[in-house]
């Protein structure tokens, strides 16, 4: 029994010692505390950045679908650019603004967000965003994840292997052709009809 | 002709093999199982030659072919 | 509890443990009390109600047979064991509509005043260990096993958590004999043991969840597709069920083997078959051998002067019975009377085919054989449409739109799930296969014990990689077969 245990044990040994490396990778390594996770997000912020536009809008879905650069330009005679993604939160929202240093500049930011956006499991199991996985400490990472440390497993390598980072880059005609919600030119549509052309982005 | 004998030339035709020779031991060799007839074709056979019935439990507990010998002698001898 | 969840990954040492340090003569009730433990974890109080009536029962029964001497009143014990049985099981499985009297019986356990949800009833394991009993009582009436008198070692074969929830179907006199043994620590079997355990992980997590992602979106929202889309998810869904109930099985039969116990095997590569009565002598072999010895021979026995339509309705039955075991709906009753129609067909045409083969000079060459394993996977996978489309409608709907052209292929279907995920599920299947080819193209896993150190290692890392790397995101995906 002895001998076999201490084959399985050393079989294991360089899988635990990866484990362990990641994990103390994960908590200590700065930059990844900087990365955005979503690329979706960061693609907007790119495009937003090459654009003219004054007002840049963040935030979830809400953000989104509901705040209309078309309504901003028809009531304020201001051009704004919508980065929302579904499911963003207010760290990865920082990050990404960091990155492109939109906040060193004059912008107007409108933000409607939630703080961490944990969906709260009203419609699935809930989810939590790698930005704010990297804010929580190790024993908060395995008590939020303590029903399904697999999964956490999975956020933590995804990213170690800086997964969204990755996907991020697109030529810029693609992100410029990719009008996002925010609609860009004149309307004189009223309100209800506004929501009901705008275009949804479909990741 | 006795009853071995008898159930010997049975066991030939139904498997179509001449040399075929029975021993006590033998059991069904079922492999085919969903597709097997031969226990079903040898049981007719043998309850039509020696004019027997066999009950639906004593077929399913012969277990070789000792046992199914036995059976049938005993059911032509009452 | 279910085998791939962090729970059984610390059950099922620490159980191993216990059993191993405690005297020999405890060691049945630790795997009992383990088993009992095992079922109660996935929260339904009334199932071990349901587990401790069917096992006193048939202990009952089968004590009392052994008693009487009187040929009518054993049969007549039988009789009302067997039936006991089917009532239980039919009455947890298919009145769960009426089930307003059982819905309320677990507040009475649980203390909890709240009103459950209305669910689905839950009946996880029922279906495999009655009939695990019933197979019991009727061996014991044709004299091949003998009553069993210590109550503990009966109850462990019924509720060995290994095999409880969905199979293999023991029968009494391979099982109940191990589990008398005297256990003696065995490294091949542990060693054994842990590798079957996690080869059945990797189908599960790796092979038969991925599969999933692409046949669900498919099978549960069938409208939105015609064409390809179709057979495709079809022809995954029977890999992934083969992958998701093998995986299940090399799971409860590694865990066994800690213990030094020998499960039934449950697969033989069954899409190599060249009949559909090759295939159920190769998947879920311990079902389909159930029901051949206790259901389709008997009947064929009993029909015997029927000739061959004796044997065809006996097969037709058997089958519909399959179907209905496996669930209340519709869509199981019309697989298992498809497989039962393809069966009972061929008792006929055989004759015939073997001699088109001959007259064409095709017998034993490799070609039939391609085309004849062709036709029966497809034949087979047909009958899957019904076991997984979620009503009789869009079973229809599928079959309707088989050939009707390409919509969704590629990015409704294929691209479901994103590049990266199709990317890691096409690598997954791949690895996978090439492990098996490579490794252990004909033989058996065992034989795995037989290679060379650099050959075992290569393979254990490569499970564990793939477990790393590709499974799908999230252990605990629930199994097929816990549902029946």
């Amino acid at each position: 029994m002895k001998a076999f245990l201490l084959k399985f044990l050393f079989i294991l040994m360089p899988y635990i010692i990866f484990l362990l490396f990641m994990i103390y990778y994960v908590e200590h390594a700065v930059s990844l505390k900087e990365m955005v996770f979503d690329r979706i997000v960061e693609k907007k912020v790119r495009a937003a950045v090459m654009d003219d536009s004054k007002i840049i809008v963040g935030g979830d879905s809400r953000a989104e679908r509901q705040i209309v650069p078309a309504v901003i330009l028809s009531r304020t005679g201001l051009k704004a650019f919508n980065i929302a993604n579904a499911g963003a939160d207010l760290v990865t929202l920082y990050n990404a603004l960091k990155r492109y240093n939109v906040l060193s500049k004059n912008y107007v930011l409108i933000i409607n967000v939630g703080v961490y956006q944990v969906n709260d499991g009203a419609i699935d199991r809930g989810y939590i965003t790698k930005a704010c996985l990297l804010n929580l400490s190790l024993s908060e990472k395995i008590w939020v994840y303590r029903h399904d440390l697999g999964s956490l497993w999975f956020s933590l390598l995804e990213i170690f292997i800086r997964r969204e980072w990755l996907f991020a880059r697109a030529p810029e005609t693609v992100m410029l052709e990719n009008g996002f919600v925010g609609i860009k030119g004149n309307l004189k549509l009223p309100l209800s009809e506004c929501i009901y052309q705008s275009k949804t982005y479909e990741p | 002709m006795d009853v071995r004998d008898k159930l010997n030339g049975i066991f030939q035709e139904v498997f179509k093999d001449d040399g075929i020779q029975i021993t006590s031991g033998m059991t069904a060799n079922d492999v085919e199982g969903w597709d097997s007839f031969s226990q079903v074709t040898l049981i007719v056979a043998v309850e039509t030659r020696f004019n027997i019935k066999f009950s639906l439990k004593e077929i399913m507990s012969l277990k070789n072919v000792g046992d199914l010998l036995k059976n049938i002698s005993s059911k032509i001898t009452t | 509890m279910i085998f791939n969840s962090q729970e059984y990954f610390l059950f099922l040492p620490l159980v191993y443990l216990v059993f191993y340090f405690i005297g020999q003569r405890a060691r049945w009730a630790v795997l009992l009390v383990a088993s009992f433990l095992f079922y109660a974890a996935i929260d339904v109080p009334y199932l071990l109600v349901v587990l401790m009536l069917v096992t006193i029962m048939t202990y009952g029964f089968g004590r009392a047979m052994g008693r009487i001497s009187t040929p009518k009143v054993k049969l007549f014990l039988l009789w009302s064991g067997v039936a006991t049985n089917v009532i239980i099981l039919v009455v947890m499985k298919y009145l769960s509509f009426s089930s307003s009297i059982l819905k309320t019986l677990p507040m009475f356990f649980s203390g909890n005043t709240q009103i459950q949800p209305c669910k689905i009833f839950i009946v996880i394991g029922v279906s495999f260990y009655v009939f695990q009993a019933i197979s019991y009582l009727i061996d014991i009436h044709l004299g091949i096993v003998k009553p069993e008198r210590h109550f503990g070692y009966f109850a462990l074969y019924m509720a060995f958590f290994s095999k409880l929830l969905q199979g293999p179907i023991e029968r009494a006199g391979n099982l109940l004999p191990q589990l008398k043994v005297k256990y003696e620590f065995n490294y091949n079997n542990m060693r054994f043991g842990i590798l079957l355990f996690t080869w059945g992980l990797v189908k599960k997590v790796v092979i038969a969840d991925r599969l999933g992602l692409y046949v669900d979106t498919v099978y549960n929202n069938v409208s939105g597709f015609t064409g390809l889309p179709l057979p495709l998810s079809t022809y995954a869904y029977a890999f992934q069920v083969y992958m998701d109930f093998s995986g299940y099985t090399d799971m409860a039969l590694g865990s066994a083997r800690f213990f030094n116990i020998n499960l039934t095997q449950n697969f033989n590569r069954p899409y190599i078959s060249t009949t559909v009565a090759d295939f159920w002598r190769r998947w879920h072999i311990s079902f389909s051998s159930w029901i051949l010895d206790y259901i389709f021979k008997p009947l064929q026995m009993y029909w015997r002067n029927w000739k061959n339509w004796g044997t065809a309705i006996a097969l037709m039955i058997t089958f519909l019975v399959s179907g209905v075991w496996h669930g209340a709906s519709w869509g199981f009753v019309i697989w298992g009377f498809l497989h039962g129609l393809y069966l009972a067909c061929s008792v006929f045409y055989r004759p015939y085919q073997r001699k088109l083969h001959k007259a064409l000079g095709v017998e034993k060459t490799w070609f039939l054989k391609g085309w004849q394993i062709f036709v029966t996977f497809n034949l087979v996978s047909f009958a899957w449409i019904f076991f997984r489309a979620n009503s009789i409608y869009e079973a229809k709907y599928v079959i309707a739109n088989i050939f009707n052209g390409w919509k969704g292929t590629w990015s409704e279907f294929l691209l479901s799930q994103g590049r990266f995920t199709l990317a890691l599920t096409v690598g997954a299947v791949l690895a996978f296969n090439l492990l098996k080819i490579f490794l252990f193209a004909k033989e058996d896993l065992y034989e795995l014990s037989r290679k060379n150190r650099l050959t075992r290692y290569f393979f254990y890392n490569a499970l564990i990689l793939m477990l790393i790397f590709l499974a799908k995101n999230g252990l605990s995906g629930k199994f097929i077969y816990l549902r029946f």
